[in-house]
């Protein structure tokens, strides 16, 4: 956690500097308020990033989950599918989408048995199309544009 | 093979577009417009004012058309999320929606804000609503008549505070129209919505409350609030005892206003077709019983008159706001 | 006195009931699921009830709140795994008493506890909710300003985990929330030349973000769930109401925790996980005498129970009438208001006034309702809480998109609700609380209107402008207060994770 705690301290002050120059060329009430804020974020970053260097003080705030970075592997995976799913809806229509999600999901998070988890989709997919769709008329695509 | 499949492809293809022109040929004797569901996008959320009104609309549009309105929310950018998708929307009828004067200048208006879309961009309808700016004070308010107020703002520069909604918006514009006829210069403090305004006042933190009439009636008819001056050009049926700005001497109007449009282009014949419905509708004594319970006035300006009276607006606008 | 009786007929009316029902039965399932909060099934339900009036939304999710507070007992005392972070405390004896095979005690008690926790809550939203609601228009910027700068103070020090990386995490948030055009100069701010940030960062995708996609990434770590079994049969004799002795064995320490959970409930930004560690240390300084406290008491329990509970209808208070939050759930809570075209304030106690008394009354009902379905569907509870994490995670996954869309039909929500998902998971990796974030995007844009307008309105100084009214002195003594007893709270915060790390 110490060298987490460095490295976001630091990106968050190089982050605040950056705003502040852009906000430059705001009226002056309208800046006062977030360059307020980035001196606060400023401050609060450096006792951050100087508590790491002390040694009696923990660098506090274990976080959740495994503590092993590999374990992040799945989440990101998960996420980038998850990303192109929303990117191909517009091409394939969003259900269809959502349902090539739900099996890009097995190999990445490993699921063996398959049964549960694709009766639980189908489930799911009926239920947000009554739901959204049909009550709520919210517009998502159910088949691809191009068909 | 492949010399049979490019052959294949290209009888296929030669197909194809026949058919695409026999359709295109045929598309001026299509089925009555329209045959599907229409598409009425409201650029802001569920359940505010252009919400409400839209809905009530679409309501009684409904049985009208024989085909079902779907009011469709479309929130984000101050609005131009909505009247974006508006204008990127095919021109044929069944995508409509809701323009909200004088809100929606300014997005392109402000040259900071650089939005490609122009009053152009869409084909403007009908109006179907027009909400006046009104000015109020608390009861105990030393201020009796607008005429006071003007000149306590004229001998004291910037000592008196109202409300608003935003640069640019309804009421921010009354005021600066107001401070350029007369010379009088006012405080304006600037809120998200009437309520938080309304507190204000109440509260005796902001003397005086500039916002749309059909927000305060309750509390007018309550002796909550007491009104100076109606910015409309005769008196409101819903305050018939309060005077208009022009009565006083001050010929000045200011409003909010909604109304429907298309994207720009839409066929002669179907803009008609929908002019006319809508007029049906905004007209009719029972929407004007539903939205006499809102406090809304209804104000049916068709077509090209609806065209010029946003170009006025937009005029008006770039007056004010300089730019 | 008509309306009243007006009121009580509405709540009362069978879609209101069925809403209700519908709130609690969802919200006790969302509770019971380890690792979905209460929060994360507030956001991911508020699209849902865009078809319904304001009352019947606002109903359906408060029942959801308190509900799922409460089913988070029951993961916590079956499997040693509290559903939500509000019933880790119950997990201690909870837990003990099920080895012991007295889970139906267990489960008894913590109903028990839950529904008087709730109720009292309730009975005080309605008793100081009105009163405070006139106080509200005393309330001018220069106090607005000062509350907001309070319930960012508090945030920060009361965040759990560490106190710097909460208070980065509430001023982050309060910079993402200037990003959009500028109310009084109309100036777009951080807009990057994106048209779709003109109107600001989407609060509700966001918190969907945050709260619920998170969720989803983080349940991806371990896909496949590895819960300590106990057999449920073994549980003891099922009654739905406890024993007289038990009664008087946890009155005392019900009371004393309902009257904590609903001052921390009003405080801003601290819910139910604060709540009951409070109440849950509370009850240990005053049952040095019980042997069994921290090993299978039901003091313990009735602590937690009733504390986190009472923190909803607390939370509720500040909320309504003057639109801060009293914890994260609640902030979605003043979304969900929001949009359904309801300004907090004290209009909603005049113009509105029948909307937001059947609400409330609502809301108590729904704590009975609670505790009544908790013990018919306790039997049930287990299978539910061992719902494989695999078919949550296509869920709350595909939910979050559908959610975040349907808010406006604006794909850019979705792309919010993304970016704030892979950001809420990373900060909950690096030990960053994403509810001080929430609030601070809420507290923000009242700091900030309340100081401009306050420097606006000051006809002297503007110093003295803003601490010119009585209310200010109070906030600013506040102010001072809770952050001078951060140094203090942060050194017993080692005190506070013993405490934890037994569980």
């Amino acid at each position: 956690m110490l060298w987490v705690n460095r490295i976001v301290g630091v990106a968050l002050i190089v982050f605040c500097a950056a705003l502040w120059q852009i906000s430059d060329d705001y009226p002056e009430m309208a800046r006062l308020f977030p360059r307020v804020m980035f001196v606060i974020i400023v401050f609060f970053s450096v006792l951050m990033v100087g508590r790491t260097f002390l040694p009696a003080a923990a660098a506090g705030g274990s976080g959740e989950g495994g503590a092993n970075p590999a374990v992040m592997v799945r989440p990101i995976l998960a996420f980038v599918a998850t990303s192109l799913a929303l990117a191909a809806s517009s091409y394939i229509g969003f259900f269809l989408a959502m349902a090539v999600l739900a099996a890009v999901l097995v190999p990445i998070l490993g699921i063996r048995s398959l049964r549960w988890y694709a009766f639980a989709t189908v489930v799911l997919l009926v239920a947000v199309y009554a739901i959204f769709v049909v009550v709520l008329n919210v517009p998502l695509t159910l088949r691809p544009p191009v068909l | 093979m492949t010399f049979r499949i490019s052959h294949i492809a290209i009888a296929a293809a030669a197909g194809f577009s026949a058919v695409a022109l026999l359709s295109a040929g045929v598309e001026p004797a299509r089925a009555e417009f329209p045959d599907k569901n229409l598409t009425l996008i409201v650029p802001y959320g569920a359940g505010g004012g252009t919400d409400i009104g839209a809905r009530l609309l679409a309501k009684d549009l409904d049985p009208l058309i024989k085909q079902p309105v779907i009011v469709q929310n479309i929130t984000g950018g101050g609005g131009w999320t909505g009247w974006g998708t508006l204008a990127a929307a095919k021109p044929d009828g069944y995508t409509l929606g809701l323009l909200n004067a004088p809100s929606f200048y300014m997005g392109y208006l402000d040259p900071k804000l650089g939005r490609k879309e122009r009053l152009e961009s869409f084909t403007p309808l009908i109006n179907h609503v027009i909400d006046y700016v009104v000015v109020t004070v608390p009861p105990g308010s030393p201020y009796k008549s607008l005429k006071e107020l003007v000149e306590a703002a004229k001998a004291k520069p910037g000592s008196i505070s109202i409300t608003a909604h935003g640069v640019g918006g309804d009421e921010h514009l009354a005021i600066m129209a107001l401070e350029r006829m007369t010379g009088a210069k006012f405080k304006v403090v600037h809120n998200k919505a009437t309520p938080e305004s309304k507190a204000q006042v109440l509260g005796n933190h902001v003397q005086v409350l500039a916002c749309n009439l059909s927000e305060i009636v309750t509390e007018v008819k309550d002796n909550q609030l007491r009104v100076l001056g109606v910015m409309s050009p005769t008196k409101s049926r819903f305050l018939p005892e309060s005077p208009t700005f022009k009565e006083q001497g001050y010929d000045l109007e200011a409003s909010v206003s909604r109304g429907i449009a298309g994207p720009a282009g839409l066929p002669k014949d179907v803009e008609a077709k929908l002019v006319e419905w809508l007029d049906k509708v905004v007209t009719s004594k029972e929407h004007q019983d539903k939205a006499d319970s809102l406090f809304l006035e209804l104000r049916s300006i068709k077509g090209d008159a609806y065209r010029k009276f946003l170009k006025d607006n937009e005029q008006t606008v770039k007056d004010l706001m300089g730019w | 006195m008509d309306t009243l009786l007006a009121v009580v007929a509405d709540a009362f009316t069978p879609f209101h009931l069925s809403m209700m029902l519908a709130g609690v039965v969802i919200g006790l399932i969302i509770g019971a699921m380890p690792g979905l909060s209460s929060n994360l099934g507030i956001a991911l339900m508020l699209p849902m009830t865009f078809g319904m009036d304001p009352i019947s939304a606002l109903i359906l999710l408060t029942s959801l709140y308190t509900s799922a507070i409460y089913g988070g007992s029951f993961s916590a005392i079956l499997l040693h795994t509290p559903g939500t972070s509000a019933s880790a405390a119950t997990a201690i004896d909870g837990f003990a008493l099920t080895r012991k095979g007295e889970f139906n005690k267990a489960i008894r008690i913590s109903t028990f506890a839950s529904v008087v926790g709730g109720l009292s809550s309730a009975i005080a939203l309605l008793a100081i909710a009105p009163p405070l609601s006139l106080l509200s228009l005393k309330f001018g910027p220069a106090e607005y300003f000062w509350l907001a700068v309070f319930g960012i103070s508090v945030i920060g020090t009361l965040a759990s985990g560490n106190m710097i990386k909460g208070l980065v995490s509430g001023a982050v948030g309060v910079a993402i929330s200037t990003v959009g055009l500028d109310l009084d100069s109309g100036y777009p701010r951080f807009t990057f030349g994106f048209y779709d940030l003109q109107g600001g960062i989407g609060f509700v995708p966001a918190v969907i973000g945050l709260f619920s996609l998170s969720q989803a990434l983080l349940m991806c770590e371990k896909p496949h769930n590895t819960i300590q079994e106990v057999d449920p049969t073994s549980g003891g004799k099922w009654r739905l109401l406890p024993t007289w002795a038990e009664l008087k064995f946890t009155q005392a320490t019900i009371w004393r925790s309902s009257i904590i959970g609903i001052i921390i409930g009003i405080l801003p930004g601290a819910g139910g996980d604060i709540g009951s560690w409070t109440a849950y240390n509370e009850a240990k300084r005053f049952s040095k005498n019980d042997p069994d406290f921290g090993k299978g008491s039901i003091r313990g329990i009735a602590a937690s129970e009733s504390a986190n509970n009472a923190t909803t209808g607390g939370a509720i208070i500040p909320l309504l009438t003057l639109g801060i939050p009293g914890s994260p759930s609640a902030a979605i809570l003043l979304g969900a208001l929001v949009l359904h075209g309801m300004q907090p304030g004290r209009t909603l106690f005049t113009e509105h006034a029948h909307f937001t008394y059947t609400v409330c009354v609502g809301f108590l009902i729904a704590n009975l309702v609670m505790g009544f379905v908790g013990m018919a569907m306790c039997r049930y509870m287990g299978v539910v809480a061992r719902l494989p994490n695999t078919i949550l995670i296509i869920a709350v996954t595909v939910l979050s998109i559908v959610g975040s869309y349907s808010l406006g039909n604006n794909i850019y929500d979705v792309y919010t609700m993304m970016a704030f998902g892979i950001i809420g998971y990373l900060m909950r990796k690096t030990g960053f609380s994403a509810a001080p974030m929430v609030l601070g995007m809420i507290l923000g844009p009242l700091a900030e209107q309340g100081f401009r307008q306050a420097v606006q309105l000051a006809d002297g100084p503007v110093l003295l402008h803003m601490v010119a009214n009585p209310i200010s002195w109070v906030l600013v003594s506040l102010i001072v207060l809770s952050v001078g007893s951060a140094a203090w709270l942060e050194l017993s915060r080692s005190k506070l994770t013993d405490v934890m790390a037994e569980k």
